[in-house]
């Protein structure tokens, strides 16, 4: 039973975290009225629901630890602890449309190969490419109880200030949609944020596990998961 | 290499005009066909790799996902592997790094191709694949630009179109007994050489036929090829390697990307002198020329030499280097990315002495497949043999 106003929260939260970044384009200071005025598109999708595309290119180095010591390497290392990723059924009459199964298998097998559990995790980078997929895929993703999203970001858990900050990049919703990109941004961010290098939307809390979950967008049912800490 | 890996099965349809199957049962036909002569159900596989070039030709966009309950990917991990014409060798090689680094122990790779859906023709897709403010003005497609770099091989090395005609005798003469072959006949050097200019210096019958088709092959690590086959085909070597886009800017003579990518290979599988060390030689033929140019590439014939080799019977089937024993995407098809996977599949039956009617005398012992395309650009080289590495 989630509300408009429950969408609503998640577009406000990441539009508004997105003022802070200076790759994106979509911050925004947004109010539930502003949402509810935008038209719907195909109910109960609103246009305000929707992560807009923008254009993007980035690029990350990974290397070995023998090759980071043998060349004196001084950025610091952000470790990729644990991954994992999963598809669905193709077939739309086929597909578990209330949560995607190959999500849930795509995260418990990053969590699985980092040695870690939920609750490990100290900031989540998940797809919002529509307002209700943060909230779904928090759930599949186990880091809620079903049903309980909503109620975890009303009450604050994922704010930056949270006890787990969601979306602290300002997610899809604020920076956009990237296609192809879009996963890759979310572990800029995670690298970001475990380097302390995120400026303005630095967590205050400290972080040594950072989680993301990337979808591909439709038409697709592509799911990945990545773990990454600070230490190996 | 830190683990090992072996291809253990393979299954191929067959390569047509235009398949009255669609794509997904294309893809399902091939990864039933691995699966059964590998003796396994879909729950033994890990994850799947699926090979598979442009969207534009089986009309769907995201195509891999389209076929991805057809490749057998439903709740599994899945890729999608896509390096245009050299797919077909490159997907393996990703179901190898998957298997020999750990991360899983068996990989279905399935690789899959409907042209005939492209309409008016499929050559058609091609034709945005330049740039639309250097290239495309000049108006090019597939058959230009690869006329360009056949003329350019021909006038260095000073080779003679009769010559690289022969590679489409030898290919298409191989094919006869190719299961899945699509133009395996036997045709004389006349018959290539009068078949029309479709841009010159390249006749109609140096090009490979646009295909549908589908392959698949199973890899799996040690431990569990033991328990599937007493023939087990291992992955020696992979190699691969991207030259720029700018083909323009580049001598076209030799395939240079072909070449690093197969020392990757060698180096990989400890061969020093491939001339000597390969039994067999699967280079990915699309056209007559294709062949002798690869072979240089793959240092399995001296720089602008491949062409006297071919004459003096070297790469015959019962020569020194078998060369394309499969017949090759001349003979058997050219479906994209199921072409290369064509010649992976090929060896994998060679080196298990199961080739009926094409198979290679003697004992081969390792061979390599190698497959490309892009923008004339990008090489991908994989090492295969009886031996355990």
């Amino acid at each position: 039973k989630v509300s408009e106003d429950d969408l609503a929260a998640v577009v406000i939260k990441n539009r508004a975290n997105a003022l802070f970044n200076e790759n994106g384009c979509y911050g925004a200071t947004l109010s539930n009225e502003d949402i509810a005025n935008s038209s719907v598109v195909a109910s109960p999708i609103r246009v305000l629901d929707i992560a807009h595309y923008a254009d993007t290119a980035m690029c990350l180095i990974l290397a070995e630890e023998s090759f980071i010591k043998e060349k004196k390497i001084k950025s610091q290392p952000v470790w990729v602890n644990g991954f994992g990723f999963c598809n669905g059924s193709n077939t739309l009459e086929s597909r578990e449309w209330v949560q995607p199964k190959e999500a849930s298998l795509a995260s418990q097998k990053a969590l699985k190969m980092a040695g870690l559990k939920n609750k490990d995790i100290d900031f989540v980078e998940i797809s919002d490419t529509y307002s209700y997929k943060e909230l779904q895929l928090l759930e599949t993703a186990g880091f809620c109880k079903f049903g309980s999203a909503k109620s975890d970001l009303k009450k604050g858990k994922f704010d930056i200030g949270g006890a787990l900050p969601v979306n602290a990049s300002g997610g899809e919703l604020g920076n956009g949609t990237l296609l192809e990109a879009t996963g890759l941004f979310k572990v800029t961010e995670l690298v970001k944020q475990l380097r302390g290098h995120a400026g303005r939307r630095q967590l205050p809390k400290k972080v040594s596990n950072g989680f993301a979950l990337g979808w591909r967008d439709i038409p697709t049912t592509s799911y990945a998961a990545i773990v990454m800490g600070n230490k190996k | 290499m830190k683990g090992k890996a072996a291809i253990v099965s393979a299954g191929i349809t067959k390569f047509v005009r235009r398949a009255k199957e669609t794509p997904k049962e294309l893809a399902w036909y091939a990864a039933k066909m691995a699966l059964d002569n590998a003796g396994l159900s879909l729950d033994e596989v890990d994850a799947v790799i699926h090979g598979t070039a442009p969207d534009a030709f089986d009309g769907v966009h995201q195509k891999a996902e389209y076929l991805s309950d057809a490749s057998g990917a439903f709740n599994k991990p899945y890729i999608r592997c896509y390096v245009g014409g050299g797919t077909g060798v490159m997907a393996p090689i990703y179901g190898w790094y998957y298997v020999a680094s750990g991360i899983f122990d068996t990989v279905l790779v399935v690789c899959e191709e409907k042209m005939s859906s492209c309409r008016p023709h499929p050559q058609a897709a091609f034709l945005t694949i330049f740039d639309h403010t250097t290239e495309r003005p000049l108006g090019p497609n597939l058959l230009w630009i690869f006329a360009l770099e056949m003329n350019r091989y021909m006038q260095v090395n000073k080779i003679k179109l009769e010559d690289i005609a022969m590679v489409s005798v030898k290919n298409k003469s191989n094919a006869k007994n190719h299961p899945s072959a699509l133009l395996g006949s036997e045709v004389t050097l006349k018959d290539i050489m009068e078949s029309e200019v479709l841009a010159w210096p390249v006749h109609r019958l140096m090009v490979s036929p646009i295909s549908d088709g589908a392959a698949a092959i199973i890899i799996t690590n040690e431990e569990k090829a033991k328990k599937i086959t007493d023939k087990p085909v291992w992955i020696q070597g992979a190699g691969w390697c991207l030259d720029t886009a700018f083909w323009t800017g580049r001598d076209l003579c030799y395939p240079q990307y072909v070449e690093y990518a197969a020392k990757m290979a060698y180096k990989m599988a400890g061969i020093k002198n491939p001339a000597k060390e390969i039994s067999i030689a699967e280079p990915y033929d699309p056209f007559a020329y294709k062949e002798l140019h690869h072979l240089e590439g793959l240092q399995l014939a001296p720089k602008g030499k491949a062409a006297e080799l071919l004459m003096d019977g070297h790469f015959d089937k019962n020569g020194n280097l078998p060369s394309s024993p499969s017949g090759g995407l001349l003979g058997v098809g050219n479906p994209i990315a199921a072409a290369g996977m064509m010649k992976v599949c090929e060896l994998f039956w060679q080196l298990r002495h199961e080739a009926s009617g094409r198979q290679v005398p003697g004992n081969p012992k390792r061979g390599v497949a190698q497959a490309w395309g892009d923008l004339m650009q990008v090489g991908t080289v994989i090492v295969t043999g009886v031996d355990k590495p």
